[in-house]
């Protein structure tokens, strides 16, 4: 046959038969899986503030290392996603190499909680949960990891709190909002944040969905579900499969005035590459961040591409920074099992070598 | 979920659908006898039938997560992919170009006019919630219903509600033609991915180096179609386009909650606004309060460093690090067995657009 299709008729029945044998144990198999269960390791809550919760992750040993380590999350979506399932957790691989592990939970904002700014996250509910570490820890410095946009939380907090932290670490997290790759901040430049703020109060979670799945469109909305064919007849394949649905879709709404604070700043305003953002009354200058910093991003991430991340070198005070790639994506940084491989390994011994 | 099967046990169901793929294999077989025959467009309505059957099929315990895949699994495989197992068949076993079957698949999608991009368009047509109130519905009728009060000059005692009326109806005329704009752009995407597709194709034309399946075809396609979106989406044009959409649709959205809040102010009822005026008092002093603390060096009350156990705490919460400084694990509150939906914080219901 000329042309680029060597296939014929008999093929493509061949095909289409396999796909039955799929359906067909789809069949039986989907009514079968129930609500998907998430988040594996046992917690518990330490402290608390309005709908903020500092959980302390549980592991099988005690851990190793004094110095705890906070994990500052996205406001975007659930942290439960460091913790997924037991073959897909960055917490119980960070307990199982000795860590002191804890997580800031946002909860779900409701209107009672739109007024709350980028001064409130982080000088409220990060340095809340910070002086109760510290204040648990003998006084001393915490280490902290701040994830996507709890990474640009974690380094904004470091320029203002720098004496509260050890070491921070930062993943898939954005410096430069105005890489020309990025299109989310693409589409961000000229909306009007205010009228959609002042219009919607806190913003819809699936308002937020609806655009995250139009940046890659044809892929989250149709290849993805087109491949539920390939894993009809695996159990564990289909649970997989609807816990990151879960986790995906299960979003809260956004406080509306640090979105506002945040596009404006952030996503707008590039503030980081221009020592521009202000929290409450406070200016943050990066320059003030002299704690060893390590900076891990991922090579394939269309969220935060690499260069918004790699821009923070050269624009911290910091003398003691280290670079990081991970070969996966955005979310393939934490449930992928390259990233069990290597990202808790790296976030280690990185830490270790400043321990000593 | 509805299912046709309800009521079966779960043997009748499979049996059924035994049945039900044994007959379209048939089909299927007898329309592949002939070397290089088309399946023609009820091959492809064969396949959509299947998995809405099978989609239907599905017995009431497939629920929540599963429910959901199986709703977007029918409605994207159905489409799309059926689509292109209808074009895959009209060249299956025979010689054929790149341009031949781009062409056809690209007379296959737009021959189902917006069918397979209704997805990607409802958002910018204003219906976005299946569940909630269609708003630009409820402005089309109501521009239908009193379309020559609403454009005539307004005067007397109801002149300023007539105004605000005519605005509203203004800002939905506005969002529509900035609706237009964005389709547009979509419609652009979608036209240079049909390009895209050819020349890709293109590249699989050595021997060897041929698509094998109707998938492998659908994956090219995939690729082909993010790429062309891509370059449009993070184009210049685009940026204006969509902010412009959604300002238009703040601004209608706006105009609309101004007048559902004038309703619930006559009938007593508090309104947003005020709402808001209290939550943000409210925030306001928890601010002082946070900053005041800060400056006497004081905790701020809102805070509470650990709750009370509710529950005997588990040995687990009671270890010590091994070395040096213990992280000293506060009172635990209550140790929790998984954190899943007994501590999970109660979720709000999400709001229409």
């Amino acid at each position: 046959m000329k042309g680029p299709l060597g296939f014929n008729a008999e093929d493509l029945l061949q095909e289409t038969l396999a796909m039955q044998r799929k359906l067909m144990d789809g069949l039986k198999l989907l009514p079968s899986v129930d609500d998907v269960d998430y988040g594996v390791t046992t917690r518990e809550e330490v402290w608390r503030d309005g709908k903020v919760t500092l959980y302390r992750f549980v592991g099988t040993e005690p851990p190793v290392h004094a110095t705890p380590l906070l994990i500052v999350y996205a406001l975007v979506n659930r942290p439960y996603m460091v913790d997924l399932q037991t073959d897909r957790s960055l917490v119980q691989k960070l307990l199982a190499l000795g860590h002191d592990v804890y997580v800031l939970d946002w909860g779900y904002p409701d209107r009672s909680e739109r007024y709350q700014t980028l001064e409130d996250y982080l000088l409220r509910f990060v340095d809340g949960a910070v002086d109760h570490l510290q204040a648990h820890n003998g006084g001393e410095p915490i280490n902290m990891l701040g994830i996507c946009q709890g990474g640009v939380f974690a380094l904004c907090y470091a320029a203002l709190r720098q004496a509260k932290l050890a070491n921070l670490i930062t993943m898939v997290t954005p410096v430069d909002f105005h890489t020309p790759d990025n299109m989310l901040s693409h589409w961000a430049r000229q909306v009007d944040v205010d009228l959609l703020v002042d219009t919607l109060g806190n913003i819809p979670a699936d308002l937020m969905n609806a655009s995250y799945l139009m940046l890659k469109p044809f892929r989250l909305n149709v290849q993805k579900y087109v491949g539920l064919l390939d894993i009809l007849d695996d159990k564990d394949a289909l649970e997989d499969f609807l816990r990151m649905e879960k986790w995906i879709f299960d979003s809260p709404d956004l406080a509306g005035e640090a979105f506002r604070d945040f596009i404006k700043q952030f996503y707008q305003g590039n503030g980081l590459m221009h020592d521009g953002v202000r929290i409450g009354e406070d200016t943050v200058d990066l320059q003030q961040v002299t704690l060893p910093v390590l900076n891990i991003y991922a090579e394939q991430d269309h969220l935060v591409p690499p260069d918004a991340s790699r821009a923070l070198r050269g624009r911290i005070g910091s003398t003691d920074y280290t670079e990081s790639s991970f070969r996966g994506g955005h979310i393939g940084i934490y449930v992928s099992g390259r990233a069990q491989r290597e990202v808790p390994v790296t976030i280690t011994r990185w830490l270790n070598e400043r321990s000593q | 979920m509805t299912t046709a099967g309800s009521g079966s046990g779960a043997g009748d169901v499979e049996a059924l659908a035994r049945q039900y793929f044994s007959a379209w294999g048939d089909a299927l077989r007898h329309a592949a006898a002939p070397p290089g025959a088309t399946a023609g467009p009820e091959g492809q309505g064969n396949w959509q039938q299947a998995i809405d059957w099978w989609a239907q099929m599905m017995p009431n315990a497939a629920s929540g997560p599963a429910d959901e895949a199986v709703h977007r699994f029918r409605e994207q495989a159905g489409g799309w992919y059926g689509t292109m197992q209808q074009v895959a068949a009209q060249f299956a076993g025979r010689d054929t170009t790149s341009a031949e079957v781009a062409q056809a698949w690209r007379t296959a999608v737009l021959g189902q006019g917006d069918g397979l991009l209704q997805w990607m368009l409802q958002g910018a047509r204003g219906h976005t919630q299946a569940e909630g109130p269609d708003l630009l519905q409820l402005l089309e009728t109501l521009q239908r219903q009193f379309g020559p009060w609403l454009q005539s000059p307004a005067f007397g005692p109801g002149r300023e509600h007539q105004a605000r009326w005519q605005a509203l109806l203004r800002a939905q005329q506005d969002y529509q033609a900035h609706s237009r704009d964005y389709v547009d752009q979509i419609k652009q995407a979608l036209d240079d991915a049909f390009t895209l597709f050819e020349q890709r194709l293109a590249e699989h034309e050595q021997p060897g180096n041929q698509l094998t399946s109707a998938r492998a075809m659908f994956d090219l396609w995939i690729d082909a179609a993010e790429e062309a979106y891509a370059k449009v989406a993070l184009s210049e044009p685009f940026q204006a386009v969509y902010a412009s959409l959604g300002n238009a649709q703040m601004r209608l959205r706006a105009a609309a909650q101004q007048e559902i809040e004038r309703l619930t102010e006559s009938f007593g009822l508090p309104t947003r606004t005020e709402m808001d005026a209290a939550h943000r008092r409210i925030a306001e002093l928890e601010r002082l309060v946070r900053r005041m603390a800060a400056g006497a060096g004081a905790a701020p009350a809102s805070a509470a460093k650990v709750r009370r156990p509710a529950v005997k705490p588990a040995a687990a919460s009671k270890r010590t690090p091994r070395a040096a400084k213990p992280a000293k694990p506060a009172k635990p509150a209550k140790a929790t067995a998984k954190p899943t939906k007994a501590s999970k914080p109660t979720k709000p219901r999400k709001r229409s657009e």
